[in-house]
């Protein structure tokens, strides 16, 4: 289940937005291929492969920027969110921004540790739409395609390992907070 | 397919029947990551068989895929006989 838990656009957006404009991203995702030992990423990297994805470094078009808060942009802004939404811990969080004409294809976050988090409960996640509203900027989760969606809307995940997807047929760039 | 609208080489002639009018059609079961956007309204989980209306031809309108099997849309142009 994901539902809408409030607005956060009394955070200066903008002005994170142009902070990872101005840096490189971290990385450029997926960081993971098929060969990684990792549980539950042989299943994404599969249905990839035979949809024909192709990344951004093959000469296709799958690739996302990672941008982390305390190197790209202000760990701050983590707090500030966390205190919006009263969210007492977290384990990670980061910016993902996809260029036009770009995907994240369908997939959910195989995480380096999966194994050990597997033993674990399933952790809620969060995703916050920062930038406004532009067209051709999609992000579906589950069976909820958000579009148009308000500068500062915030969803909750009852958990981290939801399928979703990205997408870019505009003009400017796209970019989501997510924390989990 | 990026922001657009389509192009059409043989409006002038097609316009000297009346107007013109364009439907889409979800010809598909709807699918996970398929999504067209026409101006500002998303298209998402239609009904198989459900058609659209477009407010004008030369709307501005987009598709996208990041789903895991083909998308296929009907398109149609005319002019309606009324």
């Amino acid at each position: 289940m994901i539902e809408y838990i409030g607005n956060c656009a009394n955070i200066d957006w903008n002005s994170v937005i142009a902070d990872c404009v101005n840096s490189e991203p971290e990385y450029i995702g997926p960081s993971h291929s098929k060969l990684d030992d990792i549980p539950g990423l042989d299943e994404v990297a599969t249905i990839w492969e035979n949809a024909g994805y192709k990344n951004l470094d093959q000469g296709g078009t799958v690739g996302w920027g990672m941008y982390i808060p305390g190197k790209q942009f202000d760990q701050d802004v983590i707090t500030q969110f966390c205190t919006h939404f009263e969210i007492i811990n977290y384990r990670t969080a980061w910016i993902s921004e996809i260029k036009p004409g770009n995907f994240a294809p369908v997939h959910w976050d195989v995480n380096d540790n999966e194994e050990e988090l597997a033993k674990l409960p399933p952790m809620v996640r969060y995703h916050c739409h920062i930038g406004k509203p532009k067209f051709g900027h999609v992000f579906i989760a589950e069976d909820t395609c958000f579009y148009n969606q308000e500068q500062g809307n915030t969803f909750k995940w009852d958990d981290r390992r939801h399928w979703h997807a990205g997408s870019n047929c505009g003009l400017e760039s796209k970019f989501i907070l997510n924390l989990w | 397919m990026p922001y657009h609208w389509d192009v059409e080489d043989n409006e002038k002639e097609w316009l000297k029947d009346g107007p013109l009018v364009r439907y889409a059609c979800f010809m598909d079961k709807p699918k996970f990551g398929h999504v067209f956007i026409l101006e500002d309204e998303i298209f998402y989980n239609a009904k198989q068989h459900d058609i659209i209306e477009w407010n004008f031809y030369k709307d501005w309108h987009a598709g996208t895929n990041c789903g895991s099997e083909p998308w296929y849309l009907f398109h149609m142009l005319g002019t309606p006989n009324d």
